[in-house]
C-alpha cells in the first residue's frame, strides 16, 4: 500500500518513456489502482477466459483494427497472443493505460488527446467507428488470465515502438473501509525500441504463464477427467487433450488427437463454416436439440461465443439481407397497437429493402475481421436452407421491428437519453444450436450477454414457441449506460432496458400470435393417414399428451430404428440402432413385432413431451429405450 | 463445460486443489538484460550464406512457380528473424510474393529473449506479403519426431514446405539415434510429410561438423550409408579420391581421420541417408545444390561449420505394372549412384566462405553494409555493429 503522490503523473510517465529511446535503461515503476478497481479484480468479474479476449478484441476494433489476430498454442495453453493492426499507442495512452488500469480514457476528452477516439466525437475510434470497448477494462480483464503479460505497440510514423512487461499483483481480499487509498496493482518495466518500420501501427498483447485455473479451463481439464471416470463422454469435436509431460504429448482419443470439423488445409473462414455445418448436422444424426456443451469441449464453446460476441459479419447473409423467397417476413409495429404485418414484397427483394432499413445491424464488421487459431469468426446464424422438419410449419419466419425512442416526456438526465434499435424475432421448427434460442442484444454490433433464453423475463407460458425462436436487437443509439461493468449483464431498471424490455415482450406476443395462425392454417390442410385402428389409436394417445404438455401437437419427433450407420434422418427425430432397440422383432414382419414396435416409439414420443431424452447423453437414451423394450416383452 | 457457468465450478469436484492452483507466487519483474550483444551469426560470412546460397536457391525453385505461391517456410529463425527479414526484403516484397512460415524457438516467454522475439516479430508479422498464420512454436524442433507431440501436430497442418531450414548452432549429429527425441528422427518425420508436396522444395542444413560435438553412433550410422553407396555405385570411391586425405575410403576410423575426412563422411553420408529416407516415402530426386563451409575456431585445420543446400524434386510417374495389366513407360525414378556423384561433386567443390572474403574484402564491404542494414531492423545500433564487426575479416 503506497501513497498516489509517490506515482509519476501520466505525463511525467510518458516522458520517462520516451527518454529511454537509444538508452538500455528502462522505466520502471509500480502500478497503482484505488479500492474501487482493485474490488472488480479480486472479485473477479469476468468469470470465463473468453470474456478477456473478448474484451481486448474491442480494444483492437476501437483502434480502428482491420484484423486481430488470437493465436495460442492449443490444446497446451501457454500462452496467447492477441495481435491488431490498429493505431497503436502511443507513450502518452501507455502511460494513461497503466495508469488507468479498470478504467478508460475512451469517450472522455482524454481520448482524443491520447489518439484512441475521434478529435470531433469521443464516442468513435479515430477513423470513427461507434467504441464498444473500454481500453483500461480490456487490460484489467488480462488479470483474470495471467500475472505476467507484456505489451508491444507503434503508432504510424513513430520511429520507435513502446514495449511494456506487466506483472500484476494478487490481492485476496481489499480492505472497504479505506476507499481513498492507493494500492499497488503491479510492477511495469516500459521503453523504447527504435522502429525501422515507420509506417506501421499495430499492438500486441502477449500473455504468458496463464494462471493454471485458466489453462485447465481452456484444456476442459475437469472434462476431461470425468471423461477418463467414465463419468462423461467425450466431446464430439474438441481441439485434443494436452498431457503435460516433458515430451508434451496430445492423447489419443478415439484413435485421434483431435476431432475438429475442418480440414487442414481448409481457408479460415471455409473452416469457420463447418464450424457451423457441424451443429446444424446434428440435427439429421438424430440430435433434437444440439448444445453447444455437448457438442463441443471448452475451447471451442469459447470461439463460438467469442463469434457471436465481437463485430464480426455474419456466415452467410446479415438477416435483414435475407431474400423473401426463403423466409415469411412480418413487420412489428414500433409503439403503435396492433398486430404483425406480412411484408408483401417481391421474392428477390431483401427485409431490408421492404422496410428501408438502414444498415445498422451489420455497422459493427466495417471490414474488421477476427481471428483465433484456425479460425476466421462469422456470426454462426442462418436464416436459409435450414432442414426440413416434420412441423406442419415448413418456411421460417422473421418478424422484424424497427424502433426510436426519444422519451419525449421524460427529462434526459432521467431517461439517458434517445434509445434506438432495430430487432428480429426468428421462427424455425428447429434453432441449432438450442443455445441461439433467446435474446441477444448488440450495441454497435458487439455484446456481451449472448442469447438470454428467458428473452428479458418474459413470463408467458409459450415453451414450445419460445424454444423456436432466436432474436437479436442491434442498438444503435443509447443503451450503453445500462450495460453494467463486466458488459455481460445489464441493470433491469434502466430507462432503455425498460423499453427495449417491452417491445421485446409485445414483439414475442405479436410474433407467436402470427405463427400461431399459420400453423393453424397450415394442419388443416394436413390429413393423417392412419394405416389401421391401433396405430391410430397410439399415435392419438400421443398427440393427445402433447396437445396437453407442449400445447400442440405440431413437433411430435420422429423416431428412426435403423442398422444403418450415420443413417440421416430427418432433422429433430431420435434414432436408434434397430436390432439393439428392438432385438428379436428387429426383422419381424408379424403384427406383434409391428405392434411392439409402435408402442415403443410411441414410448420415446412421449418421454419427449417432457423432454426427458433430451437431458440423457446418446448411450445413456438408447440404453433407456432397450430397457423399456425388455419390459414390454422385447428379448435381445 | 456450459459456456455460461463458473469455470472453477466447470472442473468438477473431482479436480483436486494445488496451491499452484493460485497462480505465482512470484512477484517481480524477470531479469533485464544490459544490452543486446553482437553473436557470432552476425558476422558478414553468415550472411554470405544466407544471401549467396539460402537466397539464391529459394529464388532458383520459385522462379518457375506462379506468382500467388506463397513461400511455405519451416526454420529456426532466431529471436532477430533475420532470415525471415531477408528473404521478405528480397523476394516477397520485389516478387509480390507472400511469405508464410513456421518456426521454432524455445525463448522462455517474458525472458529477454523471449520479448525479444515478441518484438521482432511485432516488426515482421505487419509487415505486407507476411501471411497472418505465421508463428513461432515455442518447443525444441526435435518434438516434431513424435507423431502426438504439439510441435508435429502443427507442422503437420501447416505443411508441406517449399523451404525447411535447419539453421543449427550445434551439430546435426549430436543426438545419440536411439534418443526419444532427435534430430533425425524429426527429419525423418519432415521428409515423409514432405512427401506431398508436389513441387521442389529445399532443406537447408547449417551444421558443426567436428569430432568434438557429435555422437559416435550416429556418426558410425551415416559412415555406414556412405560406405554402402561406395560398395553399390561403380567409380564412387575413385570420385571420392581427391576428396579425402586418406587412401583407402571404405575403411576411415573415425576417430583419427583428418577433420576434412571427418567432415566429408558425416556431410556425404547425411545426404545418401535423406535420400534413402526420401525414397522411403515417396520418389524424389536429391539435388545437393551447394556445400559452404567456414571456421568457427580459427585454428581449426578446416572449415568445422558446413551449410548443406539440398533440393528435392518429387517424381510423380505411374511405377510399371509387374503383371502387365496396366501399360506404363518406364519412370525415371531417382538413382542412388547418379545422385551420390553429384552430391561427391558438389562435396569436393565445397566453397570457403572465410577464404573468399579475405580473398574479396569489398565482398566483405558489401556484406558488412547488407548486415548492418538487417540488423537495424531488428533494433540493433549500426555504428555499434559497424565496430564489432571491424574485428572479423569474414
Amino acid at each position: 500500500m503506497t501513497n498516489s503522490a509517490q506515482t509519476p503523473s501520466d505525463e511525467d510517465l510518458a516522458e520517462q518513456i520516451i527518454a529511454t529511446q537509444g538508452s538500455t535503461a528502462p522505466v520502471e515503476t509500480t502500478l497503482k489502482t484505488d479500492s474501487r478497481v482493485l474490488a472488480r479484480v479480486t472479485d473477479g468479474i469476468y468469470r470465463q477466459p473468453g470474456s478477456a479476449l473478448r474484451e481486448l478484441v474491442s480494444n483492437a476494433y476501437d483502434a480502428d483494427a482491420s484484423r486481430v489476430i488470437i493465436a495460442t498454442d492449443r490444446p497446451r495453453f501457454s500462452r496467447i497472443t492477441i495481435e491488431d493492426d490498429g493505431v497503436g499507442m502511443s507513450p502518452h495512452a501507455v502511460a494513461n493505460l497503466l495508469h488507468h488500469i479498470g478504467g478508460s480514457a475512451k469517450r472522455s476528452s482524454r481520448g482524443a488527446e491520447l489518439g484512441l477516439t475521434s478529435s470531433d466525437d469521443s464516442s468513435l475510434s479515430p477513423a470513427g467507428r461507434p467504441l464498444i470497448g473500454k481500453v483500461g477494462i480490456g487490460l484489467f480483464s488480462v488479470a483474470q488470465l495471467t500475472q505476467n503479460f507484456q505489451i508491444i505497440t507503434k503508432t504510424t510514423a513513430d520511429r520507435w515502438r513502446t514495449v511494456a512487461s506487466v506483472v500484476l499483483k494478487q490481492y485476496a481480499d481489499v480492505p472497504k473501509d479505506d476507499t481513498d487509498m492507493q494500492y499497488e496493482a503491479g510492477l511495469v518495466r516500459i521503453w523504447q525500441e527504435p522502429a525501422e518500420d515507420a509506417a506501421a501501427h499495430g499492438t500486441t498483447i502477449v500473455l504468458d504463464s496463464l494462471r493454471p485455473k485458466t489453462r485447465d479451463t481452456l484444456q476442459s481439464a475437469g472434462h476431461w477427467t470425468r471423461v477418463e471416470t467414465r463419468a462423461a463422454e467425450a466431446p464430439k469435436y474438441h481441439i485434443g487433450r494436452f498431457r503435460p509431460t516433458e515430451a508434451g504429448e496430445l492423447l489419443l482419443i478415439g484413435g485421434r488427437t483431435r476431432a475438429v470439423p475442418w480440414s487442414p488445409g481448409d481457408e479460415p473462414v471455409v473452416a469457420f463454416g463447418k464450424l457451423v455445418d457441424s451443429v446444424w448436422d446434428e440435427l439429421s444424426l438424430g440430435d433434437r436439440n444440439p448444445r453447444l456443451d455437448q457438442l463441443f469441449d471448452y475451447y471451442l464453446q469459447m470461439v463460438w461465443q467469442l463469434s457471436l460476441s465481437v463485430p464480426a459479419p455474419y456466415l452467410e447473409l446479415h438477416p435483414f439481407d435475407t431474400p423473401l423467397d426463403s423466409i415469411d417476413a412480418y413487420e412489428l409495429p414500433g409503439s403503435r397497437p396492433g398486430p404483425a404485418k406480412r411484408i408483401d414484397s417481391p421474392a428477390h427483394s431483401t427485409v431490408r429493402e421492404s422496410l428501408g432499413l438502414p444498415d445498422v445491424g451489420s455497422e459493427g464488421t466495417n471490414g474488421f475481421r477476427v481471428l483465433i487459431d484456425d479460425l476466421e469468426l462469422r456470426r454462426p446464424l442462418r436464416f436459409r436452407n435450414l432442414p426440413s422438419t416434420t412441423n406442419a410449419v415448413k418456411t421460417p419466419m422473421m418478424f422484424v421491428g424497427n424502433v426510436r425512442e426519444t422519451f419525449p416526456e421524460v427529462d434526459p438526465e432521467l431517461s439517458g437519453g434517445a434509445l434506438s434499435f432495430q430487432a428480429y424475432l426468428f421462427w424455425a421448427p428447429k434453432i441449432a444450436p438450442v443455445d441461439h434460442v433467446g435474446a441477444l442484444i448488440r450495441i454497435h454490433g458487439a455484446s456481451g450477454t449472448l442469447f438470454d433464453p428467458t428473452f428479458l423475463r418474459y413470463q408467458v407460458s409459450e415453451l414450445t414457441r419460445l424454444r423456436q425462436i432466436s432474436c437479436e436487437v442491434f442498438v444503435s443509439e443509447g443503451f450503453e449506460a445500462a450495460l453494467n461493468i463486466d458488459r455481460e449483464s445489464f441493470n433491469f431498471a434502466h430507462p432503455h432496458v425498460v423499453r427495449l424490455t417491452a417491445w421485446l415482450h409485445q414483439a414475442l406476443t405479436r410474433s407467436i400470435t402470427q405463427q400461431k395462425q399459420v400453423a393453424a392454417f397450415a394442419r388443416s390442410s394436413v390429413r393423417t393417414a392412419a394405416s389401421d385402428a391401433e396405430a391410430e389409436a397410439i399415435a392419438e394417445i400421443v398427440r393427445d399428451l402433447w396437445r396437453r404438455v407442449a400445447g400442440e401437437a405440431d413437433d411430435i419427433p420422429d423416431v428412426m430404428l435403423s442398422d444403418v450407420a450415420d443413417a440421416i434422418a430427418d432433422p429433430g427425430s431420435y434414432v436408434f440402432r434397430r436390432s439393439r432397440v428392438l432385438g428379436d422383432h428387429a426383422h419381424s414382419r408379424s403384427q406383434a413385432s409391428r405392434t411392439v414396435e409402435r408402442k415403443l416409439i410411441a414410448i420415446v414420443q412421449v418421454l419427449a413431451a417432457y423432454e426427458l431424452l433430451d437431458l440423457l447423453e446418446p448411450g445413456d437414451r438408447e440404453e433407456l429405450v432397450i430397457s423399456i423394450g425388455k419390459l414390454l416383452g422385447i428379448s435381445s | 463445460m456450459s459456456g455460461t457457468e463458473d469455470p472453477d465450478d466447470a472442473e468438477g469436484d473431482d479436480a483436486e486443489f494445488s496451491a499452484a492452483d493460485l497462480g505465482s507466487p512470484r512477484y517481480e519483474l524477470p531479469p533485464r538484460r544490459a544490452d543486446r550483444a553482437f553473436q557470432p551469426w552476425h558476422r558478414p560470412r553468415k550472411h554470405f550464406v544466407r544471401r549467396n546460397q539460402w537466397l539464391a536457391c529459394i529464388r532458383d525453385i520459385f522462379d518457375a512457380r506462379p506468382p500467388d505461391d506463397r513461400i511455405t517456410y519451416l526454420g529456426l529463425p532466431g529471436i532477430d528473424l533475420l532470415d525471415l527479414r531477408y528473404l521478405h526484403q528480397e523476394v516477397c516484397q520485389p516478387d509480390q510474393r507472400t511469405l508464410q512460415f513456421l518456426g521454432f524457438d524455445h525463448s522462455v516467454p517474458g525472458s529477454p529473449d523471449g520479448i525479444d522475439l515478441a518484438v521482432s516479430l511485432h516488426e515482421v508479422k505487419l509487415s505486407e506479403f507476411i501471411h497472418e498464420s505465421s508463428q513461432i512454436l515455442p518447443d525444441d524442433i526435435r518434438m516434431i519426431g513424435s507423431e502426438r507431440s504439439m510441435a508435429y501436430q502443427t507442422v503437420s497442418r501447416a505443411g508441406p514446405f517449399d523451404v525447411i531450414n535447419l539453421d543449427l548452432c550445434t551439430s546435426v549429429i549430436e543426438d545419440h539415434p536411439t534418443a526419444t527425441s532427435s534430430l533425425y528422427t524429426a527429419l525423418n518425420r519432415l521428409v515423409a510429410l514432405q512427401a506431398r508436396n508436389p513441387n521442389p522444395w529445399l532443406l537447408l542444413i547449417t551444421s558443426v561438423v567436428d569430432r568434438s560435438g557429435h555422437n559416435a553412433a550416429a556418426a558410425t550410422l551415416l559412415q555406414a550409408r556412405f560406405t554402402d553407396a561406395l560398395e553399390r555405385c561403380e567409380g564412387l570411391a575413385e570420385l571420392c579420391a581427391g576428396l579425402f586425405d586418406a587412401d583407402d575410403v571404405f575403411n576411415l576410423d573415425l576417430d583419427v581421420c583428418s577433420p576434412e575426412d571427418f567432415l566429408n563422411v558425416v556431410a556425404i553420408g547425411l545426404c545418401a541417408w535423406l535420400f534413402e529416407r526420401a525414397q522411403a516415402h515417396a520418389p524424389m530426386r536429391l539435388n545437393l545444390r551447394a556445400v559452404f563451409g567456414y571456421r568457427l575456431v580459427p585454428t581449426a585445420e578446416c572449415n568445422d561449420m558446413i551449410s548443406l543446400a539440398l533440393r528435392f524434386t518429387p517424381v510423380i510417374a505411374p511405377a510399371a505394372d509387374p503383371i502387365g495389366l496396366a501399360q506404363a513407360p518406364p519412370a525415371e525414378l531417382p538413382e542412388l549412384c547418379e545422385t551420390m556423384s553429384q552430391v561427391v561433386g558438389k562435396a569436393d567443390a565445397r566453397f570457403d566462405v572465410d577464404l573468399h572474403l579475405v580473398e574479396h574484402p569489398e565482398v566483405r564491404d558489401e556484406l558488412v553494409t547488407e548486415m548492418a542494414d538487417l540488423l537495424e531492423q531488428a533494433r540493433y545500433r549500426r555504428e555499434l555493429y559497424v565496430e564489432w564487426v571491424a574485428d572479423f575479416a569474414s
